[in-house]
């Protein structure tokens, strides 16, 4: 199990109204879409590998990319740019989790 | 006496190990920049730890090894609890510098070396005492989390707790400073016994053996509604939505 992108998508979860599962999926794919190679990826022990090595500025790469404002406008979601900012403010606040989950 | 050196190997062994198992873990992953900070904090501590036993004494080395361990201690606090946002590093590091090279300079000239041994102390302590804060802040905010597993929530409060040890530790030694005789040793041995829990805290926070932390995970279970994701599509996460 990854910590930040659960703990990420259930804050996206609480403020977009949608639901957790979808919200992960919206995260994931993003990092899918932006990570070199991962684009089309199948095979998710892969993924989970690279989202587990993933930093701060990984992270905030992924919460300020055009490409994660596109995926929550397509499920209809209004204001997709307060809803990021107050994410980018959820992973300040919970930062030292990518540190204390490593191992 | 021979009891205090078999405690002061055994912390320079832990924390040896800590600083190997850290250099491992930054080596298969090379964004976690903060922990070569780290690692460096126990690999210099390991290596002055020896020249406290006074067998090969050098208040230089000591001292020198003290301030490139605090300057490398700010910036891991900074590296993992400050991004995105304004920290105080620098006041720290500014603190760290002068108390250390202050001291440096007293070992240098033959100057007064308990006044070093103060300077460093407070420094050392004032270090700890953020970082028990700052600690404690960042374990408020994930505490409530249903998916920050059980071994992760220890691993902060056994972080907060070696910080506050290891004040203690400093405290001693600030007011061993002042005294002479059997009322340094009673602070002594005081900080000695802190400092070897805070050594063996480290040591399961950092290198965290595995049966150690199934254990403090024993009880705890993932919330449901999100296991079983596959790789969905975006198509596919719009019919859920649908659905």
């Amino acid at each position: 199990m990854n910590n930040m992108l659960n703990i990420l998508a259930l804050d996206l979860a609480q403020i977009s109204g949608l639901d957790g599962v979808i919200c992960r999926g919206i995260l994931r794919l993003t990092i899918m879409d932006i990570t070199p190679g991962f684009e089309n990826l199948q095979d998710f022990t892969l993924v989970f590998n690279h989202l587990a090595q993933m930093n701060y500025a990984d992270w905030q790469r992924v919460l300020g990319h055009e490409v994660l404002i596109r995926r929550i406008k397509n499920m209809g979601v209004k204001n997709p740019a307060d809803i990021i900012e107050k994410l980018k403010q959820s992973l300040v606040a919970k930062q030292s989790l990518l540190t204390l989950s490593t191992r | 006496m021979a009891l205090f050196y078999i405690l002061l190997f055994i912390q320079i062994a832990l924390r040896a190990a800590i600083a190997v198992a850290l250099t491992v873990v930054f080596t298969r992953q090379p964004g976690k920049r903060n922990l070569r900070w780290l690692a460096i904090v126990f690999y210099v501590n390991a290596v002055v730890a020896i020249f406290v036993t006074d067998l090969l004494p050098s208040g230089l080395i000591y001292f020198s090894g003290m301030l490139i361990a605090q300057i490398a201690l700010v910036m891991f606090i900074h590296q993992t609890f400050y991004q995105g946002r304004r920290s105080p590093y620098l006041l720290f590091m500014g603190l760290a510098v002068v108390a250390n090279l202050a001291a440096i300079v007293m070992a240098l000239t033959g100057g007064n070396i308990k006044l070093a041994q103060f300077l460093n102390a407070i420094q050392v302590g004032v270090n700890w005492v953020w970082h028990a804060l700052i600690g404690y802040r960042a374990y408020k905010v994930v505490a409530q989390e249903a998916y920050v597993e059980d071994w992760i929530k220890a691993r902060y409060k056994m972080m907060i707790a070696y910080s506050l040890a290891l004040v203690v530790t400093q405290a001693s030694l600030t007011v061993d400073a002042f005294f002479q005789g059997n009322e340094a040793t009673i602070f002594r041995i005081v900080a000695v016994i802190f400092a070897i829990a805070s050594v063996i805290l480290q040591f399961l926070v950092w290198v965290l053996p595995e049966k150690f932390r199934l254990w403090l995970n024993r009880n705890y279970r993932a919330p449901q509604h999100m296991e079983g994701e596959e790789l969905f599509t975006e198509e596919e996460l719009r019919k859920l939505r649908r659905g």
